[in-house]
């Protein structure tokens, strides 16, 4: 098993979560975008982690994994607050600062 | 060796299955659905990497925590059958070509430089490890990501709350 295996996984799913993040019309839909990034990256650490024999990436990986967890809540509470005072949740729509 | 390869190949082909369907699948809650596998499919990555630790962390933060609270996001602010919900991409194939050609350069860099190639065996166990220099070297991160925490979860509360 090559590290190379566990790196294109990545990069492949670092794509895909790009992808949706710039198809999606639903600010929800982008927000699972960015959850497949964060993914992708924290395998990059673990597999770098195994095959150097350090445990200090897996520490990154924890920390990643609390600050999106807490990136989720506050990205989804803005989100209900839009909703709440425009009614829609769709990225094209919300455009208060444009001029 | 090989059975490990096959091991990794069923779970890649899973997770890059589960990462279309929440890039493509129309219905949004399909996507959270299909997320929820992407990350415990992950987290049987990380159990053959030997990081059992992570991956019961990955299992019970991501999939216990972040899924639900999505899935709440969406019933609050959409119906979860019906018209609604299902939304259009927009610009599909700008996107497909900007992702693959992203794919592409990193997997090319990926592939021109040298990496290691077996596994080694970590100096300790790693949940030891772990405590050891989460406690010792990376207390002071540790403890400001406590206050992120705090932070976010008062900032959550404050940004959702009913105004009147």
């Amino acid at each position: 098993m090559n590290l190379s295996f566990y790196l294109i996984l990545s990069a492949l799913l670092f794509s895909l979560g790009f992808f949706t993040v710039i198809t999606r019309k639903n600010a929800i839909g982008i927000l699972l975008g960015i959850e497949l990034l964060i993914n992708a990256v924290n395998i990059n650490f673990i597999a770098f982690a195994k095959y150097l024999g350090n445990p200090v990436g897996v520490v990154f990986v924890l920390f990643t994994i609390a600050l999106t967890v807490a990136e989720v809540a506050i990205g989804l509470a803005i989100v209900i607050l839009i909703f709440r005072v425009r009614k829609t949740v769709e990225a094209d729509q919300i455009d208060w600062l444009k001029g | 060796m090989k059975g490990s390869l096959v091991l990794f190949l069923i779970l890649g082909l899973g997770i890059i299955a589960s990462g279309l369907g929440v890039a493509l699948l129309r219905n949004l809650f399909h996507s959270v659905l299909a997320l929820a596998l992407v990350l415990i499919l992950t987290s049987a990555l990380y159990l053959t990497l030997q990081a059992e630790f992570v991956a019961m962390v990955q299992i019970l933060l991501y999939t216990g925590g972040v899924v639900t609270l999505v899935v709440f996001a969406i019933m609050l602010t959409q119906k979860l059958a019906g018209s609604k919900l299902t939304q259009m991409s927009r610009s599909v194939f700008k996107g497909f070509v900007i992702s693959a050609a992203m794919a592409s350069l990193i997997i090319y860099l990926i592939l021109k430089y040298q990496k290691p190639t077996t596994p080694q065996a970590f100096p300790q166990e790693l949940t030891y490890s772990l405590a050891q220099l989460l406690l010792n070297e990376f207390v002071f991160p540790f403890e400001i990501l406590t206050l992120a925490l705090l932070a976010a979860l008062i900032g959550a509360l404050v940004l959702a709350r009913e105004e009147n």
